[in-house]
């Protein structure tokens, strides 16, 4: 790993409490700073921490918040949630998927877009809800959507 | 040690509040079933089979029986219709999760349940923990975890190859109960020395020959593991027991 990502997490460890309960917002940070959870992060991190190897990949396996491959620039959820699924999210998840030709779960091969299918974004007043990194889009179709992405490009 | 007065069963008797229910219940020579439990580990309480009803100041409550313990004045019912129907429901689940494992059959088999009523996933891994446990609390190498969650989760070790902290001691092949965790030696093509395979972690490691016999007797991981953990005599990373016993060294 270089010294620079070293550095990182170093100061993002400083930050936390030490201890094994420092390991989901040690992550959640590496993951926003670097766009995903790599090997070499998890092992520096338990190292650092002094918990196994094993216990942090655990950790970094169960929340879908952390990717073990790397995201694109712009992160784009779809909500598939009971009041978007009503509203056609799914029709929206396929245009997306169309648009960048990329399956939910996947990343364009320029690293700029990556999809993800998400349960409930909590604004279901807003249905159909599509959200890129922090904006949050209401009420999308099929043919905004579309639009809403060239924004990212 | 003051006793606590127990009803197990409908039968006044006395339990060491010191020991779990699951534990006393078997000094009394009572049988639960249990899947994750064993004697060397921690209790875990993730098969639910050990399920009991106890009932104190009125209040009926359904308790895994080896993680709780004894208080005073419990009545305690092992086999009672309510225990009896959720852990029929529980072997029917884990039945359709591994209808294979021998384990599991002979448990359907002591409880009666002929068939499972849900879908056959033909796993064979029951997700008991034992191999992760065993890993951690008695080996101390912690090679083994869980891991993702819900219908995807499994054990593995980190990267889901080569393990670092794996040294092929074969603990978690002898305690599992379905046999879905194995290894086996082999001379590598690569280098032509005989290796361990732990074939579900996807991990090698070089086994060591007896400088006396010659014989392959361990991992050089594992002696290593070992003798940072205890003090070692002389020649045991390099001899096998049987010879280091009849005082062959080198």
């Amino acid at each position: 790993m270089d010294e620079g990502t070293k550095t990182i997490i170093d100061k993002l460890i400083k930050k936390h409490k030490p201890g094994e309960n420092a390991v989901v917002s040690i992550f959640q940070d590496v993951q926003e700073q670097q766009g995903y959870l790599s090997e070499d992060a998890i092992r520096y991190v338990s190292e650092k921490l002094e918990i196994p190897v094993s216990r942090a990949f655990s950790v970094a396996t169960f929340y879908s918040a952390f990717s073990l491959t790397p995201l694109g620039r712009n992160r784009v959820h779809v909500c598939l949630g009971t009041a978007c699924h009503i509203k056609g999210a799914d029709n929206i998840a396929g245009r997306i998927s169309r648009q960048l030709k990329i399956k939910p779960g996947e990343t364009t091969g320029d690293r700029k877009f990556s999809l993800h299918k998400v349960r409930c974004l909590g604004c279901c007043a807003l249905a159909p809800v599509v959200k890129v990194n922090d904006d949050t889009y209401a009420g999308v179709s099929q043919d905004q959507v579309v639009s809403v992405l060239e924004k990212y490009r | 040690m003051t006793m606590c007065n127990i009803t197990l069963n409908g039968k006044k008797t006395k339990f060491l509040p010191g020991k779990t229910i699951l534990e006393n219940t078997r000094d009394h020579g009572v049988k639960i079933p249990v899947l994750c439990s064993h004697e060397a580990l921690k209790p875990y309480g993730a098969c639910r089979l050990c399920i009991v009803e106890i009932e104190e100041q009125g209040r009926k409550q359904i308790v895994t029986s080896c993680n709780s313990h004894v208080r005073d004045g419990m009545k305690i019912k092992t086999h009672s219709p309510r225990v009896q129907k959720i852990r029929k429901t529980l072997v029917e689940l884990l039945l359709a999760r591994t209808p294979e494992a021998a384990v599991e059959q002979q448990l359907a088999r002591d409880i009666g349940v002929k068939a499972t009523p849900y879908p056959e996933q033909g796993e064979l891994c029951i997700m008991c923990g034992q191999c992760v446990r065993t890993c951690r609390e008695i080996v101390g190498a912690c090679a083994l975890d869980f891991v993702h969650k819900g219908s995807k989760r499994s054990v593995a070790v980190p990267f889901f190859r080569d393990s670092k902290e794996c040294i092929g001691c074969g603990s978690c092949v002898f305690v599992c109960p379905t046999g879905v965790v194995s290894m086996h030696d082999e001379i590598s093509d690569v280098r032509g020395e005989p290796e361990r395979i732990m074939d579900k972690w996807e991990t090698r490691l070089p086994l060591q020959k007896c400088s006396s016999d010659g014989n392959v007797f361990a991992t050089r991981r594992m002696l290593e593991h070992f003798a940072r953990k205890h003090e070692v005599s002389e020649g045991f990373l390099e001899t096998c027991s049987h010879c280091l016993r009849k005082g062959n060294t080198k």
